[in-house]
């Protein structure tokens, strides 16, 4: 095969990325197949060092995530079959996206409703304990010592615990805020990926995690944890 | 060898490459090692997710009245080999396991 063929083959095979993206790949294709022939090799050699143009557009389409790669391998085949498969498909990816966003909208609200409760039951505590300072007052008034001491005394500790419970339930809204972002990372991967994020590209450990998922689980996992402490 | 741990290895290999002096794609394919087996084929996509990721810049240059494509570490590059680096310990520290669960 001769440098011109692989490269139009391999264009070919690309059709379904932008038109950018096409040239700078043939660009970096025709650089390194040029740099082996100066290097001494003939075009057929150095065009075989580049193996076969399918396994090399492959391994762009590879590092696609996972929907647009579904679609372009698809369309690669035939931009008719693609529009088949989406309308004859649609009875089932479109019931299918939408039980997956009601499913995960109902569990965001079922969430925020566990962190409301506990801003309300904070609320309370805190109205009641309001409420036994100003009886404390009344108590002053009619001058009733052991009334007194008793509504002051019930009156801080309700304070106290509506400030606790205030506090818990501002560290709980904090998590499950930071949380729902990472989800939503997580939702969309399949369908773009955040390159310079923890969502895709680099691994965070030079050993291995595929950013993609691995971090983002350990991320959820770690804070999980530190909400529950 | 293991794919998530050759990506892990390929990408130090590729940015140890560029940190000297600034390099094109052949040049990076013959000087890492030969037993990573670097192909132009992994090099390609294993350059622009560095390039989106911030770890090198590339520039276009002239050679021999063709374009070649020059590439070049930056800090966010150093720092990831300085992670790549640090987990060194921790893998003798594995190997040595694994080695000594042998005997």
């Amino acid at each position: 095969m001769t440098k011109d063929e692989f490269l139009d083959r391999l264009g070919n095979l690309l059709a379904c990325l932008p038109a950018d993206q096409i040239e700078e790949t043939r660009q970096f294709y025709a650089e390194a197949i040029a740099d082996r022939m100066e290097d001494g090799m003939s075009e057929q050699q150095a065009v075989a060092a580049m193996g076969t143009p399918g396994e090399v557009a492959e391994a762009i389409l590879d590092d696609m995530p996972a929907v647009p790669r579904a679609i372009a391998k698809t369309r690669r085949r035939s931009t008719v079959l693609l529009w088949v498969l989406v309308i004859l498909g649609s009875p089932v990816w479109l019931a299918l996206l939408i039980a997956f966003a009601a499913v995960a909208l109902s569990v965001y609200i079922c969430i925020w409703a566990l962190a409301l409760c506990v801003w309300v039951v904070a609320a309370a505590l805190g109205a009641v304990g309001l409420s036994a300072l100003a009886l404390t007052t009344a108590g002053i008034a009619i001058g009733n010592v052991p009334y007194v001491l008793a509504m002051l005394g019930c009156g801080l500790a309700l304070i106290g615990a509506a400030l606790l419970t205030g506090a818990a339930a501002w560290v709980i809204s904090k998590q499950i805020a930071r949380i729902s972002a990472l989800w939503v990372k997580k939702a969309i991967s399949p369908f773009w990926k955040d390159r310079n994020g923890n969502g895709g590209g680099l691994p965070t450990s030079p050993f291995g995690t595929d950013g993609t998922d691995g971090g983002a689980d350990m991320d959820t996992t770690t804070r999980l944890a530190a909400a529950s402490n | 060898m293991e794919a998530q741990m050759k990506r892990g290895f390929l990408e130090a290999c590729v940015l140890a490459a560029v940190s000297g002096e600034e390099s094109y794609g052949y040049q990076i394919v013959k000087d890492v090692p030969a037993s990573m087996g670097l192909t132009e084929s992994t090099l390609y996509p294993l350059l622009k997710r560095l390039e989106k990721a911030g770890c090198i810049t590339a520039r276009t240059a002239e050679h021999n009245g063709r374009l070649r494509k020059y590439y070049r570490i930056t800090d966010t590059g150093r720092a990831r080999i300085g992670e790549f680096l640090a987990e060194w310990p921790s893998v003798q520290e594995i190997y040595a396991y694994v080695e000594g669960a042998q005997s």
